[in-house]
């Protein structure tokens, strides 16, 4: 029986013209936002493999040198030197950053760590990108699949009872022997069934295009199909409790403007008004303060710094550069005194983290937006992670360059070898997007058997 | 009789619960949203200016020091923070917020604001602008998609249009209720967003500027709702109308201006930052500092000098030649940087343009567009700050190498300048906009915006006249 009604409603639901424009833009909109992100992705992967050799040390013509002065044989004074040792640090775009990289091309994704850099010239780049265009963002799937699902879902089905009943239909296809039920299960089909399905197939596509692993394929299908299956939810819930078609179109609007847009921006707005972040400028003004501190004072800073390493005080090169000095006293001054202003940074940002993950039970927008992009490997926290990551090992550098470098010497050969190189740790996906999408099937599992409870009553 | 109407309409609405509804979730929206941006903005101001004076500070305290060498320190240029930023944004969290102006190196502006974000969720930040475009667009929406099709659906178009009512008081009592409503909100945004700050004084935008952006949200907003009139006109069915009232207002609220800042972005890419660097190296510094541009560089400089000293041989003036290269050298830099930064602006003008085209079939872009523009937060406003600090740049830079040129003597390097000298360098100051160049460069906004309001109008009563016409057959 669901087969006929589900044969039927196909057949009728997708004849109205505007319909399928409805359905054709959103495929547009999909396949658009598939192709441009695989191309950003591609173009994001080649840039981080062509980073300049110029920028980077050697490490291996660096250790041969250093080896060379360390065996008593004649090399230039300024080759082996701790201030050029160069590492970088590289975020690798995510298995399916394609997918909900938004806002990816603002963010830092390579840093270059030497004792020539303090923790706030680490991120400094050229931010060349224009910004019209970064304002507007990609319009990635994420966004999509957010926003725009559950928009069609809503727009083509609230009304349907509604519209037969308003229309005096449904007394007579009850009399005929019709189930509200019934019916309402099979449009609610006819309209997810495609609304589900071509994202389904654009993600597949992109994760074979991608290489993309399995887990992260599967974490964005089933997201897709549990927040389809939530909208629909709404949708019949809309439609059966509303008898006019005005009135569901508006609570329809209403609960989709709620959830997608009200409720996400402002548990935003409340995180970012509850913990404040310190303003960029003022990190630059502190990093000002300490670096000409620094420098009106570098004798006596450098003695202070001799003072604390007394191993490295003795036969100073005089062929090194004063300036190699400064700067680094310069740079470890910078992050000792930003140091209170980094660690509010980032812990205000994790409170506002903590907050969303806390609130963002209420709306299943944020919960699908957190999960398809904690498995896409994109978003803020991934991105603080790695900025985070890159400043510890900045911070291992210096320390490990310190003493030779203030002390006009080379490192021993021992000691370089063990600066280790930068590799990033990708975090895991955290538990509470599981336990998100938990509550989101719930939720969607009630709302549908209240429908379909309410549905029996109006037979 | 319209007048009539129009108060029939609005009792309507207001003995309706869902209007109420959507009145008092904009409400709170907007009020949040007008706390937070005056908030933001604010401390944004605060950051801003107390960096100013830091700079400032550390600038002229800085001790003896050789004036190229001060030069490679550097001062700061922070662009200030516009008082309206609080009501729109615009661009202005995704545009650096201050530009180093170091010497032989001209730096793009650094600091974006949206970098810091923690969060990330499908829309942007609540701005009281983006309420009213957005949410604004959706209530009009909800509002007046029943308008015709609804009176059609239910059989009172027939008994209206038997009474002999001319469409275009019909649609004017239609639209004219959910206007004043609307309209009426606006007036209350536009007073809690500006209010603080008339009140803390920070509100510089003169009288002229906000009369000319609430025209501008009222232009919009009646438009946009005489075509969703149209479109409840042209469906013969409720559901029709509603998805073809939604389906219009997410493409031209949601999908178009997303859409068209990637268009933007694909037309005309972002130049490579480290094609940009390269760029300066090759081009600003080695061909001077390593090739064979140096020489009629300095030549050039040093007929300047003496031209202006009088002199017949440089060696006559006691100055000193490495400061004079110094200079040389920015002259020489200063016509790369104009090529360069010319192209990389040209860049982003070009897509900003993209976006001016494409305001033409979106009144809500239109409106975005306009509206950042009056409150400074857009792209060009954006542009005079980076031309500006530029100017600033080169004006203190040579100011410092004619310092060292003129009184170094045989010291060369080793001569330092002290608190004398640093107190003589200038602050930046941002030069002032007025409203008329605004709106100068919007024309192609105002006129899609009047052209919007104009379809509009005539497609509303053309298409209730044609549904009523059909009723009364």
């Amino acid at each position: 029986m669901l087969r006929f009604h589900l044969a039927r409603e196909f057949n009728a639901l997708w004849r109205p013209a505007p319909r399928l424009a409805a359905l054709a833009l959103y495929a547009v909109l999909i396949a658009w936002s598939v192709a441009d992100g695989v191309t950003w992705q591609r173009h994001a992967e080649s840039v981080l493999a062509d980073v300049p050799a110029d920028l980077l040390t050697d490490r291996s013509e660096w250790m041969a040198d250093l080896e060379s002065a360390e065996a008593g044989e004649e090399i230039s004074p300024y080759a082996a030197r701790p201030m050029s040792l160069t590492f970088l640090a590289a975020l690798p775009p995510g298995p399916l950053a394609a997918l909900a990289g938004r806002n990816e091309a603002m963010q830092p994704h390579t840093a270059l760590i030497s004792g020539w850099r303090s923790e706030v010239s680490l991120f400094r780049r050229y931010e060349v990108e224009g910004p019209v265009a970064l304002g507007s963002g990609r319009l990635d799937l994420a966004f999509v699949v957010v926003a725009v699902l559950p928009l069609l879902v809503l727009l083509l089905s609230f009304d349907v009872l509604s519209r037969d009943r308003e229309a005096g239909r449904f007394r007579l296809f009850l009399i005929q022997g019709g189930q509200a039920g019934q019916t309402l299960i099979a449009r609610l089909i006819a309209v997810a069934l495609p609304a589900f399905a071509i994202p389904a197939i654009a993600i597949l596509v992109a994760a074979l295009l991608l290489d993309a692993p399995v887990a992260a394929t599967s974490i964005w299908i089933t997201g897709l199909a549990i927040y389809t299956v939530f909208w629909s939810a709404v949708a019949a819930l809309v439609a059966v409790s509303f008898r006019q078609v005005s009135t569901g179109a508006l609570a329809a609007v209403t609960v989709w403007a709620l959830l997608v847009v009200v409720a996400p921006s402002t548990v935003r707005f409340s995180a970012e008004a509850l913990y404040p972040l310190p303003s960029r400028v003022s990190y630059l003004t502190e990093a000002r303060l300490a670096e000409g501190a620094t420098r009106r004072n570098l004798a006596e800073r450098a003695e202070i710094f001799m003072a604390e390493h007394p191993d490295e005080a003795d036969a100073p090169d005089e062929a090194v550069p004063g300036f190699y000095r400064a700067s680094y006293l310069a740079n470890i001054d910078i992050n000792t005194r930003t140091r209170g202003l980094v660690d509010a940074f980032e812990g205000h940002q994790a409170e506002q983290r903590g907050l969303v993950g806390a609130l963002q039970f209420l709306s299943p927008a944020i919960m699908l937006n957190q999960v398809l992009q904690a498995s896409a490997g994109t978003g803020p926290a991934r991105s603080a992670d790695f900025r985070r990551q890159a400043r510890a090992h900045l911070d291992v550098v210096l320390d490990a360059i310190g003493p030779a470098t203030v002390g006009r010497n080379r490192l021993s050969v021992e000691e370089a070898r063990r600066i280790p190189e930068f590799a990033f740790t990708e975090p895991a996906i955290p538990v509470s997007g599981l336990i998100s999408m938990i509550w989101m099937l719930v939720l969607a599992g009630g709302g549908m058997l209240l429908a379909l409870r309410r549905a029996q009553r109006l037979n | 009789m319209t007048g009539t109407l129009i108060h029939k309409e609005f009792r309507e609405f207001l003995r309706d619960r869902r209007f109420l509804i959507l009145f008092a979730l904009m409400l709170v929206l907007v009020s949040a949203a007008s706390l937070d941006g005056w908030n933001r903005a604010r401390s944004d101001a605060a950051a801003r200016a107390h960096a100013a004076t830091s700079d400032r500070e550390i600038w002229v305290e800085q001790g003896e020091n050789n004036p190229h060498g001060a030069a490679h320190f550097a001062r700061y240029a922070f662009r200030p923070t516009p008082s309206l930023a609080a009501f729109d944004p615009g661009v202005f969290d995704f545009a650096g917020a201050a530009v180093w102006l170091e010497a032989h190196t001209q730096n793009p502006a650094a600091l974006r604001r949206a970098e810091d974000a923690a969060i990330a969720t499908p829309f942007p930040t609540l701005s009281a602008a983006w309420v009213i475009q957005v949410i604004g667009t959706l209530a009009l929406t909800v509002l007046l998609f029943q308008a015709v099709a609804g009176e059609r659906e239910r059989g009172t178009l027939r008994a209206l249009a038997a009474t002999g009512l001319s469409a275009g008081r019909f649609v004017a009592g239609k639209t004219g209720a959910v206007l004043l409503a609307v309209g009426g909100l606006c007036l209350l945004i536009f007073l809690a967003v500006l209010l603080p700050g008339a009140i803390s004084g920070d509100l510089d935008a003169g009288a002229m500027r906000i009369a000319t952006l609430a025209g501008a949200y009222l232009c919009a907003l009646t438009g946009f709702a005489l075509i969703v009139v149209a479109i409840s006109a042209r469906s013969r069915t409720q559901s029709a109308a509603f998805v073809l009232a939604i389906g219009f207002w997410v493409s031209v609220s949601v999908i178009l201006p997303v859409i068209g800042g990637q268009l933007a972005a694909s037309f005309h890419p972002d130049i490579d930052e480290q094609e940009l660097k390269n760029a300066i190296q090759l081009e600003a510094q080695s061909p001077f500092w390593s090739g064979d541009a140096r020489e009629p560089a300095v030549a050039a400089y040093e007929a300047e000098v003496l031209e202006e000293f009088g002199a017949a041989r440089f060696e006559d003036l006691g100055f000193d030649r490495e400061a004079l290269i110094l200079q040389a050298h920015e002259e020489f830099a200063n016509e790369v940087y104009d090529r360069l930064y010319g192209e990389l602006y040209a860049r982003h003008e070009a897509q900003d343009r993209v976006l001016r085209y494409l305001a033409v079939a979106s009144p809500v872009l239109a409106l975005q567009r306009l509206s950042s523009g009056l409150a400074e937060t857009d792209l060009t406003a954006q542009l005079r700050f980076t031309r500006q600090a530029e100017a600033h740049r080169r004006r203190i830079i040579e100011q410092l190498n004619r310092d060292m040129m003129m009184n170094a003597g045989e010291s060369g390097y080793a001569y330092t300048a002290d608190r004398t000298l640093w107190e003589q360098i200038p602050d930046f100051q941002a030069e002032p906009v007025s409203t008329l160049e605004i709106l100068e460069r919007y024309r192609i906004e105002i006129l899609a915006l009047l052209a919007w309001l104009l379809a509009g109008f005539t497609l509303a009563i053309q298409l209730s006249g044609r549904a009523m016409k059909q009723e009364r057959l």
